[in-house]
């Protein structure tokens, strides 16, 4: 009788296995947060490990609390988790937003965020029912710029943006229909 | 088939029902947060920090084991609280923390009531054989309720937070 999520989806690409956050996440997920690679998404080179547990506890609340939530992405070949990708819905948030980081560097730069966000992309359309879905990125980050343009993504300067932070909203194509 | 959080205790007392924290809970907690009597809980913020707030204690039962319970009337539900083990990385060890979302909530004895429950389950389920709370010297009601429940100022326990002064409740039989 250990507390636990439940009836939890589970997608899966060629290369990835899509699954929810875990305790055991944190050794991959902590020195990502705790780096200058997170800069655009929450965390920094001066952040602590209580920080990136308290992230990690947020992302792992929101599934129970909204219902669905980010998915963890496991390679296959290696069984490591190497990123968070997909739903994320804060109270405050004004859409519903497709996220994605890949916190393993070695991991970048090989299709591997564009593969699971096509996935968690169509199933928040599919299955969550989502009529759209925005991506929030940072002013200067340039790569995920890249990515939102490659998947289809149309940058909407009509759009609200969650917070003070200087962000472009790129609004995805619904499936088998324009942005 | 909505994911969801399971197995997770019940805890019923005289006039109350804790059980874990859900989506039912949001609003009462994000007016908590973002209101003035959350001064001693990082208060008030912003409702987006707000829910992360809320959140970081959900995704805790996950991650620990165990958590804070939402503190409910038996009579009609409502939610006037949270109460229990809170444990964030950087404590060294788990707190007994509590709160009342609302100060209608206050004077009724809800507090004591569930912080009661709460600990007699730590002390039976965890098997610890003492919780530490971390109170902010300028919260007396806080001060006083660790008091009445039995917990004795701890000089020894340093506490993760600025300002606040630690308090140790020892389970019946154990020794501080």
């Amino acid at each position: 009788m250990t507390p636990h999520l439940t009836d939890t989806p589970v997608l899966e690409t060629e290369r990835l296995m899509l699954r929810i956050p875990r305790a055991e996440d944190f050794d991959r997920f902590r020195p990502f947060v705790m780096s200058d690679r997170a800069r655009y998404v929450g965390g920094g080179a001066d952040k602590s490990e209580g920080h990136a547990w308290r992230m990690l506890a947020i992302i792992t609340g929101h599934w129970h609390l909204r219902g669905f939530g980010t998915f963890v992405a496991v390679d296959k070949a290696t069984d490591q988790p190497i990123g968070s990708i997909g739903p994320w819905y804060p109270a405050g948030w004004p859409e519903h937003e497709l996220g994605w980081t890949i916190w393993d560097p070695a991991y970048e730069g090989r299709g591997y965020a564009a593969e699971a966000v096509v996935r968690t992309r169509d199933y928040a359309f599919h299955d969550l029912g989502w009529e759209t879905a925005v991506s929030y990125i940072a002013h200067g980050n340039d790569r995920s710029v890249a990515l939102a343009e490659r998947l289809g993504a149309l940058r909407d300067d009509s759009a609200a943006t969650p917070d003070a932070d200087p962000t472009y909203v790129y609004r995805h194509p619904q499936p088998g229909g324009a942005a | 088939m909505t994911p969801h959080l399971a197995d997770t205790p019940v805890l019923e007392t005289e006039r109350l029902v804790l059980r874990a924290p859900s989506g039912a809970d949001t609003p009462a907690m994000l007016a908590f947060f973002e209101s003035d009597r959350a001064v001693f809980y990082g208060g008030p913020m912003a409702t987006l920090e707000a829910w992360r707030k809320f959140s970081a204690f959900v995704g805790q039962w996950v991650l620990r084991g165990y958590g804070m319970y939402a503190v409910t009337l038996k009579d009609g539900g409502e939610t006037v609280g949270l109460a229990g083990a809170y444990h964030p990385d950087g404590f060294p060890e788990p707190e007994m923390s509590w709160l009342l979302s609302d100060a209608r909530h206050e004077g009724k004895g809800y507090a004591q009531e569930a912080c009661a429950a709460v600990l007699g389950d730590i002390f039976a389920r965890q098997g610890w054989s003492s919780v530490i709370s971390y109170i902010d010297t300028a919260n007396e009601a806080s001060r006083k309720l660790a008091l009445r429940l039995g917990a004795v100022a701890d000089p020894d326990a340093v506490s993760p937070i600025p300002g606040c002064e630690a308090f140790r409740h020892v389970a019946p039989g154990a020794t501080a």
